[in-house]
C-alpha cells in the first residue's frame, strides 16, 4: 500500500511529501486548517495553530472533519496530543460572540454558550480592566469603544470572539469599474465571454476583468447574516490583490482608507484606481511624507500614521482613523501593519476591514492581533495554483559563481571583514559575465539590480542604460519606469530602490549584481518583480552573480533563505577564469538534475 | 520466524520438558517470588499443595541444573536463589498468560502522551558524547557543563522517574533521568567510565565502546526499544513480586498495541487464569496507586500514553509491541532501509525508517533540531567546522549525504558544506575515521583505558544489585541453559536414611502406635511425606505441625495419583494403620 503524504509531529507541525502522488490533493486540505510555514522541495512544512484553526472553524470546518482529515492524510498515527488540542481550541470557536445590545447604543453584549466559560473569564483582571461587566451567567456587557480591546485580550488568552456587532456604512461613495455603467451590473468577469484556452490571452483579448479566483476572494469577505464583513485575504505576489480590494470598494460603495507599506505602493494604488475604476483624481487622495490629501479615497503609508514629530510627541497622523466616515479601511500587506496600527484599529472596529497579504506569518509574532483586529483568514490561494493557471510566471534561479582575478584575491586576503564583502560585491569580474547574460535574451526587459552606486554606474555606463537610484526625482524615476513598460527601454539598472513595490510590469529578466548582506526580504521583492505572467512561455529568469571563494557567498545563500522556504530551487554554476564568462561555457557544481517533484518550483536551464 | 520466536520456542520447548515436579515448584517460586531473591528460610515457608518441603528442596535443585533458577552464595554455605531475569517472561507466558482483559474505552483526558522514547534519548546521549569528550571530576561524575547540556537533550523528564520507584545512588550528582541514562549505557554496554588515555594526565571520561555501539546502530528501532524495556524491567521494577508480576503482566500479547486499558484490572491475579490454583495466600497485593510511578516511567520513555476516563481513573496503551521483551528475546527486525532528505534550507528530515547507522553519522555534522516521528536536524555552519575539526571533512560529509539522500542534494548545500568545512583550522583535525561504524575502526576507541570506575550512576536497588550478582542479563541471554557450576550433590538435600530403619521406606505395614508417632515426627523433621492407610484407603499424607497432649498432627490429606485438592487434617493416634515414609530420591 502507498504511503500517505503526510508526517503529523508531536508540536503540530505537519510534513508534506511533495513528490507524493497525493501531494496536490493534500495541500488542498491542509491549506484549510494548517499555515504553511515553508515550501522548500522534499517535503514543505504547515503548522497548525490556534489561529489557523479559528480560522478553519470560521470557514466551517469541525474539529471532527479536521482531525479525520489530518488521520487520512498521515503516514503515521496522528499523536493523540494533537488530536486532543484540536478538538480542544476548536471547541473555544463560537463560544463567544460579540452582539449589539437591544437596549443600550452604547453598549455590546458579550454571549457565552456555557455558564462555565463566562465563569472562568470573570476572574482574569484584564477583562475587568477593559470595562467587561459581568450581567449574567451567560451574559457580559462592555462599552461599544472597547470592542477591539476586548476581541484582542480574549484572543490572546485563547478565546477568539464571533463579532456579529455589526458595522457602520459609511459614506457612500459611488466606485464602478471603468467602462461599467450600472455598479449592480455584472462585475467584470461575470460577463459572458467567448471561451478561450488560455486565461492570459483571454485578458489580453477582453481588456481587464476579474480573474476567477478575485472574484471568489472579494465576495468572501461579504457581510453574510451578521458574519463576515471583515478579514484577511492571502495571495502570493503578483496574484492582482489590489484588484481585490478595488473590487471590494465597488462592492461596499463607500468611503475608503488604503494603508500600504511605501509611498511606491500608495501611488501604485492611485494609478490602479484611476486605470481601473470611475474615481477621477480628485476623488483620490494621497496620505504621505509628501502629501496629505484626506479625499473619499485616500491610500496612506503605516509610516505616517506612526510618524511623530519628536520624540515622545504624539501620533498626529493617526486621526485620519476619523477623519471621514469611512466605510472600509484595507491594510494592504497586512504582515508588515505596525504595533501602533493595530491600537488605532482596536478603536474602529465598526467599520469593515480588509487585510492583504502574501503570508500570515509576521516577524513579531502578532497574528494573533491581525485575526482578532482585521479579522480571520477568509481566502487562499496558494502560488502553486496561480502558476499553474499561468497567473504567475514559473522563475527559474541561477546563481552564477564569478571568480576573483589573482589581483583582487591578494587585495580582498588582505583587507578587513567588512571590506572583503565590498571587495567581493563589486567584483569587476562580474561585468562581463553580466553582459554576456544581457546577450543571452535579446528582447527581454532586463532589470540588473545592485546595492553599490559606484558599481551600478560602471554598468549603466558600459551598457548604456539608464541607471535609477534614490536621488533621481520620482517624477523621472516614473518616466524611465514608463519607458520600460513600454518597452521603449528594454534595460534598467536600478539601486535598492528596485526593492519596494515598483510598478514594472513586464521584467522577464532580473541580475542581481549585488545586494545588501542578508536581506530575506530584500531578495523577495526583487524576484517579485518578475512573477507577473509573461507572454509566451510565461517564464522568466533571475540571475545573482556572487564571487566564488569569498564571504559574499555566505550572506547571498542567507539572502536566498526565504525564497528556499518559498520552494525556489537555486543552481549553481561557475564561471572558468580565464575563459569567456558566458553560461553556456559554465561548469556547473553539480552534474546532477533533480527529478521534479510535483508542488516544487522548478528551476530549469537559462 | 524472527530470532525472537525462535528463541521462545527453544525456551517454551525447555520448560515443557520439565518434570512435573520442577514444573510445579517452578510455578510456586515464580508466582511466589518472581524475580526476586529467595532463601533457604523463605523456601521452608514454602507450601506447594501436595509437596513435601524435601520434594520442593529437590525440585529447587533439579532446577537449578537446569538453570531455571540461579544461585549466588551468601557465605557461610548460605545461599540466595532467584530465576534469571530473562525466564521471567517464559513463566509469565506459561504460568500467567491472561485471561482477556476488556478494553477501556477512550480516555476522556490525555494524561501524558508517551515521550520521544528512551532510545531515542540513549542516541542523542551517545552523539553527544562522540561529539564531545566527556571528562569526568576527581570524585568519578561527570562535570556539570555535560550534565546541564545532558539534561537539555534529555526528552526523559525528571517528574517521569518516581523517587519511590528508582533510586540512585548518586542522587545529588546527576538528576535521576541522566542517571537512568548513564545507567542504560552502562547495562547495555555502550559507554563506561574509562581512562581518556591522555599520556601526561591519567584523567577519566564517558568512553564509548565503539563496536558495542556499531552493533547496537545496527539494531532496528523496535529492536532497541525492546532491549531497553528489557533493562528498565531488570533493573528498576521494585522487588516487591507483586510489582513484578504487574510489570510483566503489562507486556502480555493481548494488550496490543493501540488498545486503551485500565492497569487497575492488572493489579491482582483475578484476570490470571493460573493464580486460581494458588491456595497459599502468600502473594501480596498491589494497589493501583503503587502502580502509577511504574507507568509513567512507561510514558517518560515512550512506551505508553496515560490518559484518563471520566470517572478518574487512569488508562493506559502501548505506542509499541512489547512482546519480544515478554520472551527476553529481541527481535533483529531489519534496521530500515530508508533515506534522509536534504531540504534546500540545509534541513535534514530523518524518517523512522532511516537506518540508525546513517542518522548517527548525520547526527555528528549537524545540530538537532526535534525528535519527533520525523526526526528534524540542520547543517549549519558551525556544525560542519565543529565536524571539520573532529576529522569529519566536507568530502565525507558530501559523499554520506549522497549515498543516504532520498531526493537529491540541492546544489547550494553542497557547495555550502564545501565552503564552511574551508573556514574549518585544518590543523585541528582528527584523524578522519569517524563516520564509519560497525568495523575494526570502532574499536579503536575502546582500549584506551581499562580502570573502569565503580558504576558512579549505578541504580540502588536491590533487585540491580541481584542482577549484578547473579551475572549479567547480557551473559544469561547468551547461554540460556547455563548450568550453575555450584550445585550441591542431591544425596546432600536428601534425608539421611542410614538413621532411619529401611523398613520405614521399604514396607507397606502396621506399627505399634508408638513407632507409627514416630515415623511421623520423623517425616515431620526431614519434611518429607508418607503414604498411610485410613479406613482402608491408601493416601499421601505430608505432616505440618505436631501437637502434644494429646499427641496429634495436622498436615496435608489427599489420594495419590489424582489430581484433587488436599485436605487439612488433624490425625491422631491410631487413625491410620499401614504406613512407611516416602523419600523423594525415589521421584
Amino acid at each position: 500500500m502507498n504511503p500517505k503524504p503526510c508526517i503529523v509531529q508531536r508540536d503540530r507541525t505537519i510534513l508534506l511529501e511533495t513528490a507524493h502522488p497525493e501531494f496536490e490533493q493534500a495541500r488542498r486540505q491542509l491549506s484549510q486548517y494548517a499555515d504553511l510555514v515553508k515550501s522548500p522541495s522534499s517535503f514543505h512544512t504547515y503548522r497548525i495553530t490556534p489561529l489557523s484553526l479559528w480560522n478553519a472553524a470560521a470557514s466551517g470546518k469541525s474539529a471532527e472533519t479536521i482531525c479525520s482529515s489530518l488521520q487520512g492524510l498521515a503516514r503515521w498515527e496522528v499523536p493523540v496530543q494533537v488530536l486532543a488540542e484540536i478538538r480542544q481550541l476548536v471547541s473555544r470557536y463560537g463560544q463567544l460572540s460579540l452582539l449589539p445590545h437591544p437596549d443600550k447604543e452604547q453598549r455590546l453584549l458579550l454571549r457565552s454558550v456555557s455558564e462555565s466559560l463566562l465563569n472562568e473569564l470573570r476572574s482574569l483582571r484584564t477583562l475587568a480592566d477593559i470595562g467587561l461587566d459581568f450581567r449574567s451567567s451567560k451574559e457580559a456587557e462592555v462599552p461599544a469603544d472597547r470592542r477591539g480591546l476586548l476581541k484582542q485580550e480574549l484572543t490572546r488568552l485563547g478565546y477568539p470572539v464571533l463579532d456579529h456587532a455589526g458595522y457602520q456604512d459609511g459614506q457612500y461613495l459611488d466606485i464602478r469599474w471603468r467602462g461599467e455603467t450600472d455598479p449592480l451590473a455584472a462585475t467584470p468577469g461575470n460577463e459572458s465571454l467567448p471561451e478561450a484556452s488560455d486565461p492570459r490571452k483571454e485578458e489580453k483579448v477582453q481588456g481587464f476583468r476579474l480573474r476567477d479566483y478575485q472574484r471568489e476572494a472579494a465576495a468572501s469577505i461579504r457581510d453574510a447574516g451578521g458574519s463576515g464583513g471583515s478579514g484577511v485575504i492571502v495571495l502570493p505576489c503578483g496574484a492582482g490583490k489590489t484588484v481585490i480590494g478595488m473590487a471590494a470598494m465597488r462592492e461596499l460603495q463607500c468611503e475608503t482608507l488604503i494603508l500600504t507599506s511605501n509611498t511606491t505602493s500608495v501611488r501604485q494604488w492611485v494609478d490602479e484606481l484611476l486605470r481601473k475604476t470611475t474615481l477621477t483624481p480628485e476623488d483620490i487622495g494621497e496620505y504621505s511624507g509628501h502629501r496629505k490629501e484626506v479625499r473619499p479615497v485616500t491610500v496612506a503609508t503605516y509610516q505616517i500614521l506612526t510618524h511623530r514629530p519628536g520624540k515622545g510627541d504624539e501620533q498626529l497622523h493617526m486621526k485620519l482613523f476619523n477623519e471621514r466616515r469611512w466605510g472600509l479601511i484595507i491594510y494592504d500587506e497586512v504582515h508588515l501593519l505596525p504595533a501602533p496600527v493595530f491600537r488605532a484599529t482596536a478603536d474602529i472596529q465598526a467599520t469593515r476591514r480588509l487585510g492583504l497579504t502574501a503570508t500570515l506569518i509576521r516577524e513579531d509574532g502578532r497574528e494573533h492581533d491581525v485575526f482578532s483586529l482585521i479579522g480571520p483568514k477568509r481566502y487562499e490561494m496558494p502560488w502553486k495554483e496561480l502558476e499553474d493557471q499561468g497567473w504567475i510566471a514559473e522563475v527559474d534561479c541561477l546563481e552564477v559563481k564569478v571568480p576573483m582575478t589573482s589581483h583582487l584575491k591578494e587585495k580582498y586576503l588582505a583587507a578587513g571583514k567588512r571590506e572583503q564583502y565590498r571587495l567581493a560585491a563589486e567584483n569587476p569580474s562580474k561585468l562581463s559575465t553580466l553582459i554576456r547574460l544581457v546577450e543571452r535574451h535579446p528582447g527581454a526587459q532586463i532589470l540588473i539590480i545592485g546595492q553599490y552606486l559606484d558599481q551600478l554606474k560602471a554598468i549603466a555606463d558600459r551598457l548604456q542604460a539608464p541607471l535609477i537610484t534614490g536621488r533621481m526625482a520620482q517624477n523621472e524615476r516614473h518616466a524611465w519606469y514608463a519607458a520600460f513598460r513600454s518597452g521603449e527601454t528594454r534595460l534598467l539598472v536600478v539601486s535598492k530602490v528596485a526593492n519596494f513595490a515598483v510598478d514594472l510590469p513586464d521584467a522577464s529578466v532580473a541580475i542581481e549584481v549585488s545586494g545588501s548582506y542578508g536581506s530575506r526580504q530584500e531578495e523577495a521583492q526583487r524576484l517579485g518583480r518578475l512573477l507577473r505572467p509573461k507572454q509566451g512561455e510565461n517564464k522568466a529568469h533571475f540571475y545573482t552573480l556572487v564571487t566564488e571563494d569569498s564571504r559574499e557567498e555566505f550572506f547571498a545563500l542567507r539572502r536566498r533563505m526565504f525564497l528556499i522556504e518559498q520552494g525556489y530551487e537555486y543552481r549553481t554554476m561557475t564561471v572558468m577564469e580565464g575563459a569567456v564568462p558566458a553560461p553556456v561555457h559554465a561548469k556547473q557544481t553539480s552534474g546532477r538534475k533533480e527529478p521534479r517533484p510535483a508542488g516544487r518550483r522548478e528551476a530549469s536551464s537559462p | 520466524m524472527t530470532a525472537m520466536g525462535d528463541h521462545e520456542r527453544g525456551g517454551t520447548a525447555s520448560l515443557d520438558q520439565l518434570r512435573p515436579l520442577e514444573r510445579t515448584v517452578l510455578s510456586f517460586i515464580w508466582r511466589r517470588f518472581a524475580g526476586r531473591p529467595f532463601s533457604d528460610d523463605h523456601l521452608r515457608t514454602l507450601i506447594i499443595p501436595r509437596l513435601s518441603g524435601a520434594e520442593v528442596q529437590l525440585g529447587v535443585l533439579l532446577l537449578r541444573r537446569r538453570g531455571w533458577i540461579k544461585a549466588a552464595s551468601k557465605g557461610w554455605n548460605e545461599w540466595e536463589y532467584c530465576i534469571p531475569f530473562h525466564k521471567l517472561g517464559f513463566l509469565q507466558s506459561s504460568f500467567g498468560g491472561l485471561q482477556a482483559v476488556p478494553s477501556a474505552g477512550e480516555p476522556s483526558k490525555l494524561l501524558q502522551e508517551g515521550r520521544a522514547g528512551i532510545s531515542l534519548d540513549v542516541f542523542n546521549t551517545l552523539v553527544y558524547a562522540e561529539k564531545t569528550s566527556l571528562a569526568v571530576t576527581s570524585r568519578g561524575v561527570l562535570h556539570k557543563k555535560h550534565i546541564r547540556r545532558l539534561e537539555e537533550i534529555a526528552a526523559l523528564s525528571p517528574n517521569d522517574l518516581d523517587p519511590a520507584v528508582l533510586r540512585f545512588t548518586q542522587h545529588e550528582a546527576y538528576p535521576p533521568q541522566i542517571a537512568l541514562i548513564l545507567d542504560l549505557l552502562q547495562s547495555l554496554g555502550l559507554a563506561a567510565i574509562q581512562s581518556l588515555g591522555l599520556a601526561a594526565i591519567q584523567r577519566h571520561g564517558l568512553i564509548i565502546d565503539r563496536r558495542a555501539l556499531g552493533e547496537w546502530l545496527e539494531l532496528s528501532r523496535e529492536a532497541m526499544d525492546n532491549r531497553i524495556l528489557f533493562i528498565l524491567m531488570e533493573r528498576c521494577t521494585p522487588e516487591n513480586p507483586a510489582y513484578q508480576h504487574f510489570v510483566w503482566r503489562l507486556c502480555d500479547p493481548s494488550l496490543t498495541c493501540g488498545r486503551w486499558i485500565d492497569p487497575g484490572l492488572l493489579l491482582s491475579d483475578s484476570h490470571d487464569g493460573s493464580q486460581k490454583e494458588d491456595g497459599a495466600g502468600t502473594i501480596s497485593r498491589l494497589h493501583a496507586g503503587e502502580a502509577f510511578p511504574w507507568l509513567r516511567l512507561l510514558a517518560g520513555c515512550g512506551y505508553i500514553d496515560l490518559g484518563e476516563n471520566d470517572d478518574g481513573r487512569i488508562v493506559f496503551r502501548w505506542r509499541m509491541t512489547p512482546l519480544p521483551a515478554l520472551f527476553g528475546g529481541f527481535a533483529n527486525s531489519e534496521a530500515g532501509s530508508g533515506r534522509l532528505y536534504i531540504q534546500p534550507d540545509f534541513d535534514i528530515l530523518i524518517p523512522p525508517d532511516v537506518p540508525y547507522t546513517l542518522r548517527f553519522q548525520a547526527a555528528l555534522f549537524t545540530e538537532r533540531l526535534s525528535d519527533d516521528v520525523m526526526s528534524v536536524y540542520r547543517l549549519t555552519r558551525d556544525s560542519v567546522m565543529e565536524a571539520a575539526r573532529a576529522g569529519i571533512g566536507p568530502e565525507q560529509i558530501i559523499q554520506l549525504l549522497e549515498k543516504g539522500a532520498a531526493a537529491g542534494f540541492p546544489d547550494h548545500v553542497r557547495t555550502a558544506i564545501v565552503q564552511w568545512g574551508m573556514g574549518a583550522d585544518d590543523s585541528e583535525n582528527r584523524p578522519g575515521h569517524r563516520l564509519q561504524l560497525g568495523n575494526a575502526d570502532l574499536a579503536d576507541g575502546a582500549d584506551g583505558g581499562s580502570s573502569r570506575y565503580p558504576l558512579p550512576w549505578s541504580l540502588d536497588s536491590a533487585a540491580a544489585v541481584i542482577t549484578e550478582r547473579a551475572g549479567s542479563i547480557g551473559e544469561a541471554e547468551n547461554e540460556p541453559d547455563e548450568v550453575d557450576e555450584r550445585l550441591p550433590d542431591i544425596r546432600s538435600l536428601l534425608p539421611d536414611l542410614t538413621r532411619i530403619p529401611a523398613m520405614w521406606t521399604k514396607d507397606w505395614r502396621a506399627y505399634h502406635s508408638s513407632t507409627a508417632k514416630q515415623m511421623m515426627e520423623q517425616a515431620l523433621a526431614l519434611s518429607v511425606k508418607l503414604e498411610i492407610s485410613i479406613n482402608g484407603r491408601r493416601m499421601e499424607f505430608i505432616p505440618r505441625e505436631l501437637g502434644r497432649n494429646p499427641w496429634t498432627i495436622t498436615g496435608a490429606l489427599f489420594p495419590p495419583g489424582a489430581d484433587g485438592p488436599e485436605s487439612i487434617v488433624q490425625l491422631s493416634e491410631g487413625q491410620w494403620r499401614e504406613m512407611r515414609l516416602l523419600i523423594p530420591g525415589s521421584v
